[in-house]
């Protein structure tokens, strides 16, 4: 008789299940393993100790600072770079001044630098900026350089210590040294408890400066401020002034209005040099009034200049510099104001003096320029949406979901804001949010060309252009074998197109090809057709013939590689990638 | 009504998939348990691109601004976009070693170039001397490896463990030399170089948006087929004249205020001309079925859809052909030519120049559509009557719309395949009410109608299924690629499971799944990166896809159903 086989047998059903669980199981170890070693390999988010803690952490390194009643308020912005991104932060003399002020520090790759930067309007108008520099250091946080756009230079040699490295209450110290290598100081600190504010620890400290001033007399103040944990000094009272500055919320605080510096008279073909630091210029820049306004690029600052004429000497006085926070996307400007979007998902709201009104939060980043509009300001964001604030206020005013994400800023065409999708939708609406006309076409991905009347002229993503009316209808559609790179203008009734080889002319009404310029590289029109592309700065008529103003010289090539043209009132100037400004016509 | 949901969902969905990728009895416990875990690793990313927006307002961003344009992308997705890399190219390799020769090796040098650059990107100065030197034993290895492969004494699931763990230390490796060259540099190196590297990856994952763009295409044709099975066999013939009248007047509606828009842009001149082409296009269709059945009309051969799927790779493959061997080239000359003398950069810029140019694109699509055409001869001979149908429309379709949408535009006839949904529409009602005048609506001549109108339907808007997933994820343009790269995973693998002359099937399933793999994650670091150039290469190469081939699909469909072969059992 046949022995009948065990009744434990595991079916073949289940060894197979088991051996694909086993493989799986191997397989997403050796997953999670790979994983492991990435998250091991990523920058650490670590809480810092020490006096670190108690350093300006916040996402939000802008903060309106509230002085006493008789000294208006200012913005402080903050920053922390290395020393590389400090020194390229800096014009040549101040970069020199400050490693000087570094010393042996400047080459040790433990060392960062918070940059303090706060702007503010005095009793006459007149900006006072400052950059104060704080090195931190594995055995303190130390206040190294101060740099005031009024010329006042405080160089702490050796630094002058803030914060010791174990901030605890009962800690003291005394630092001593020379300020700006002349005049002696004795810097005296010590920290008491605070109570916790908002659940944040906090601690009093109290510092006593004796130096004395350019003519020898005594400068002595004791100075009583609050630290808090990821803050910073949120509140500091000067004994001998009786000021008091208090950190707040941008938008908590008035700032009233301040008048942009008129442009200087500036002599036909006058080069002035760049103060726009050594890494030049990441965005294309703005004028208001008296002010040119851009960003440097790895550092992300927002820099204004005001280029006029000192001592003989063409100067590009920095009037103020503010640092949003990431890096600056797009600025737009309108009647003395500039509207900022950052990489941080920010929009803020400044005045030609570098003073933040407001900031608003942002579910993703903005694409390109804000438009402005009848007091609003309009973003197109990477979510697919458009979203309108008021330009002095900040609040929120609409916003419209589109198909798909952006790759073009929106524009401003009469009165209506445009904006155009990667999946072909075209919006217009008004500044109170009312929808006027929508369109379809292939994605676009250029920039979009405003006719001035409340319709647009683009290109899509097929290469064919469009002139869409202001009733969203398509007038007319042309091909072109090239690629739009920037906004153009219409000049008479010739639409002017930047391409990457040149500038094209088509007719308004009818979309023929009228004229077409070729060899300008990266070409920037502005109105009344004026153009700059590298090296050469001219007029084009509406007949398409280019009237050269001017020929810009540079040291270096690869300054010339990006240049654009801007009316500074009866000016017009041209600016090159390195910041330099060529007046090219005059007063 | 629920029976017509239940079958539309049982035929339409569930058996293609359940015959598809994830049918993997023949496979051994192994290699299923490692599809699973890919599948299901596909199936995050599908979710993650299909949250894309809210995963980003979530996230921390890293960013780069500069002239070039702007990169904003959550830090996770860089670290995330290396870990899919290595995956994919153990799966790619560990697949790939096991099939023919030329594709061993055309992969091997792809996926050592590929690695290749990500280290030589990731040195820097603070990397040197630290360990720099254990990704290059890393990559050596995997080459050595994959030599081994080829003697086909080892284990497939065991290959693929060793690439994986080889890649990732590479990939690890890499990271860990961005990062140091980031707080060097206080700029985010990691950001830049991946997104160098990824912009370069793309050409390689434009075969599988190509292959999706059919792969969507033909989950419209079996919505619309069942649809039309349905309601010819299971309604009568009055209901069923009813629902094809309101699916007619349906599209009439939808459709007039688009065509008077357009008829008034182009003029009466050039609206007749589209129509004059459209009808030539459906005509030289025609001709091209009619060529293929008249050497004799029996056929045993498998469906349309499969064909269509087996013929699409390699259109795929060739005429991105360019694309991919000059990116290829860039990847080897980029980490050769690293600090080499000037002629030596000077010359790989030539040769991947050269590779890329305009006129190589032109050489691939000729040669494409030279091959279907010689193809289609020879299978034509052999009897195989549907697969000539495939290659002589693909090739139709190809030839009018990239070599001849000129001059025909040039003699006024400016078609598009909309028009020809049009035209189809148009047929549709003329034929109904000739049939309807006459009293001669037989359950078969409904079916022809219902194709008809349904099909013209997906000719005019192919995307129609896809509205809802673009809506969904806030990025229209990519929704069809995303349908067809999901639909296309789940049931493309079919073939993979049976084992051929010199492909053994689990090679083929690794190669497959690392494939898609790949491109999937390419689509997700362009949908949650927002890389909009990257999103709009692959859309349009989608698009592409469903123009020709899956134009050509749609067609054949209905010529199957108005001009059926006979059919041998």
């Amino acid at each position: 008789m046949p022995v009948p086989e065990p009744s434990s047998a595991v079916p073949a059903e289940t060894r197979r299940g088991t051996r694909i669980a086993v493989a799986a199981g191997v397989s997403l170890a050796v997953l999670l393993i790979g994983v492991a070693g990435f998250v091991v390999s990523s920058p650490s988010i670590s809480v810092p100790s020490d006096y670190r803690a108690y350093l300006n952490r916040t996402d939000e390194p802008i903060l309106v600072v509230e002085s006493a009643d008789r000294v208006p308020p200012m913005t402080l912005t903050v920053s922390t770079t290395g020393v590389l991104g400090t020194l390229a932060s800096l014009p040549n003399d101040e970069a020199s001044l400050f490693l000087v002020a570094l010393g042996a520090d400047a080459t040790d790759p433990t060392v960062q630098i918070e940059r303090s930067l706060s702007t503010e309007v005095d009793a006459y108008g007149a900006v006072l900026a400052t950059t104060t520099l704080s090195l931190m250091r594995s055995d303190g946080y130390f206040t190294v350089l101060s740099l005031a756009s009024n010329g006042q230079t405080f160089l702490y040699a050796p630094p002058r210590k803030e914060l010791p490295s174990d901030p605890v209450p009962g800690a003291n110290w005394t630092d001593t040294g020379e300020v700006n290598l002349t005049t002696p100081f004795v810097y005296r600190g010590s920290i008491d408890a605070a109570p916790t504010q908002s659940g944040r620890r906090c601690i009093a400290v109290t510092t006593i400066l004796d130096q004395q001033d350019s003519a020898g007399g005594p400068m002595n103040d004791t100075t009583d401020s609050t630290w808090c944990e990821g803050l910073g000094s949120i509140r500091a009272t000067s004994r001998a002034s009786g000021l008091t500055f208090a950190l707040a919320e941008p938008g908590s605080v008035r700032l009233g209005e301040v008048t942009p510096p008129s442009a200087a008279s500036l002599p036909e073909g006058t080069v002035i040099p760049s103060s726009f630091s050594n890494t030049g210029l990441s965005l294309a820049p703005v004028v208001i009034d008296g002010l040119v306004v851009s960003t440097n690029g790895p550092i992300g600052d927002l820099i204004a200049v005001h280029p006029s004429i000192v001592d003989g000497v063409p100067t590009q006085s920095t009037t103020w510099i503010q640092h949003p926070g990431g890096e600056v996307v797009g600025i737009g400007e309108a009647d003395g104001r500039m509207a900022v979007t950052t990489t941080r998902r920010a929009l803020m709201g400044f005045d030609a003096a570098g003073r933040i009104h407001w900031l608003q939060r942002l579910p993703d980043v903005s694409v390109g320029r804000p438009a402005i509009l009848d007091g609003i300001v309009a973003v197109s964001l990477m979510d697919g949406t458009v979203r309108a604030y008021d330009i002095r206020s900040g609040h929120q005013r609409w916003t419209i979901r589109l198909d798909d994400t952006f790759a073009t800023a929106p524009i401003v065409s009469g009165s209506l804001v445009v904006a155009a999708d990667t999946s072909g939708r075209i919006e217009a609406t008004h500044s109170d949010g009312s929808p006027t006309w929508t369109a379809e076409t292939e994605g676009v991905f250029a920039p979009m060309t405003s006719t001035g009347d409340g319709g647009v002229i683009l290109q899509d993503g097929t290469g064919a252009l469009h002139r869409f009316d202001r009733r969203g209808t398509r007038s007319w559609t042309a091909n072109v074998d090239t690629s739009v790179t920037d906004s153009g203008v219409v000049v008479g009734s010739v639409a002017m197109l930047p391409t990457k080889d040149g500038v094209v002319g088509f007719r308004l009404s009818g979309g023929e090809e009228v004229w077409r310029i070729r060899d300008l590289e990266q070409p920037h029109l502005t109105d009344g057709g004026l153009v700059a592309a590298g090296p050469t700065v001219g007029r084009i008529t509406e007949g398409g013939t280019l009237h050269r103003l001017a020929t810009l010289t540079s040291s270096s090539e690869a300054n010339l590689a990006q240049t654009w043209v801007h009316t500074m009132g009866a000016h017009i100037l041209a600016i090159d990638k390195s910041g330099v400004i060529t007046v090219v016509q005059g007063e | 009504m629920w029976d017509f949901v239940g079958a539309m969902v049982m035929n339409v969905l569930v058996t293609p998939v359940r015959s598809g990728t994830l049918a993997l009895r023949t496979h051994p416990a192994s290699i299923v348990g490692i599809t699973w875990v890919v599948t299901a690793i596909v199936g995050i990313l599908i979710v993650t691109i299909m949250a894309a927006n809210p995963l980003r307002e979530m996230s921390d961003f890293i960013a780069v601004v500069d002239s070039a344009g702007n990169s904003v992308v959550p830090a996770f997705l860089v670290p995330a976009m290396l870990l899919l890399l290595a995956l994919s190219s153990a799966l790619v390799l560990a697949g790939s070693q096991r099939l023919r020769l030329s594709l061993r090796i055309a992969i091997l040098v792809a996926v050592t170039a590929i690695l290749a650059n990500l280290i030589a990107s990731s040195m820097t100065v603070n990397s040197e001397g630290s360990g720099a030197w254990i990704p290059w034993v890393a990559l050596a290895t995997i080459a050595g490896y994959s030599f081994a492969i080829w003697t086909q004494r080892t284990n497939a699931a065991i290959d693929f463990l060793v690439l994986l763990v080889l890649a990732l230390i590479v990939a690890v490796s890499a990271y860990r030399g961005f990062i140091a060259g980031t707080e060097v540099i206080e700029t985010r190196f990691d950001l830049i170089t991946t997104s160098t590297l990824l912009v370069t990856l793309t050409s390689l994952a434009l075969p599988i948006a190509f292959t999706s763009g059919l792969s969507a295409t033909q989950l419209g044709v079996s919505i619309a087929t069942q649809a039309t099975e349905f309601v010819s066999r299971r309604v009568s013939a009055r209901v069923a004249s009813l629902i094809l009248v309101v699916a007619i007047v349906w599209q009439v509606m939808a459709i007039t205020p688009g065509l008077m828009q357009r008829w008034g842009e182009l003029g009466l001149a050039r609206s007749l001309g589209a129509v004059m082409g459209a009808l030539l296009v459906i005509g030289l269709a025609v001709l091209c079925w009619r060529f293929a059945h008249r050497a004799g009309g029996v056929s045993t051969e498998p469906d349309a859809a499969t064909i269509a799927v087996a013929v699409a790779v390699p259109i795929a493959y060739t005429i991105m052909a360019p694309v991919l061997i000059s990116n290829v080239l860039a990847l080897i000359g980029a980490t050769v030519a690293l600090g080499r003398s000037a002629e030596m950069q000077s010359t790989v810029v030539v040769l991947v120049e050269a590779t890329g140019s305009d006129t190589a694109i032109v050489l691939a699509r000729m040669a494409v559509v030279v091959g279907l055409c010689v193809t289609a001869l020879i299978t034509r001979r052999r009897g195989q009557v549907r697969l000539t149908a495939v290659l002589l429309i693909d090739a139709l379709m190809i030839t009018l719309i990239v070599f001849l949408r000129g001059p025909m535009l040039a003699l006024g006839l400016d078609w598009s395949v909309a028009e020809l949904g049009n035209i189809g529409l148009l047929i549709g009602i003329v034929t109904l009410m000739v049939w309807g005048a006459r009293r001669a609506l037989s359950p078969h001549r409904l079916t022809i109608l219902f194709t008809i109108v349904l099909l013209s339907a997906l000719l005019r808007q192919a995307d129609y299924f896809a509205v809802p997933v673009g809506f969904l994820i806030g990025a229209s343009a990519m929704a069809l690629l995303i349908v067809g790269l999901v639909w296309g995973f789940l049931t493309d693998g079919g073939a993979t499971h049976e084992d051929t002359a010199r492909s053994p099937r689990d090679g083929k399933l690794l190669l497959f799944l690392g494939t898609f793999l790949f491109g999937i994650a390419i689509v997700a670091w362009a949908a949650i990166g927002k890389q909009v150039y990257l999103a709009a290469q692959l859309s349009s190469t989608t698009a592409f896809a469903v123009a020709t081939i899956g134009s050509a699909y749609v067609l054949i469909t209905i010529l199957d159903v108005v001009l059926p072969a006979p059919r041998r059992d």
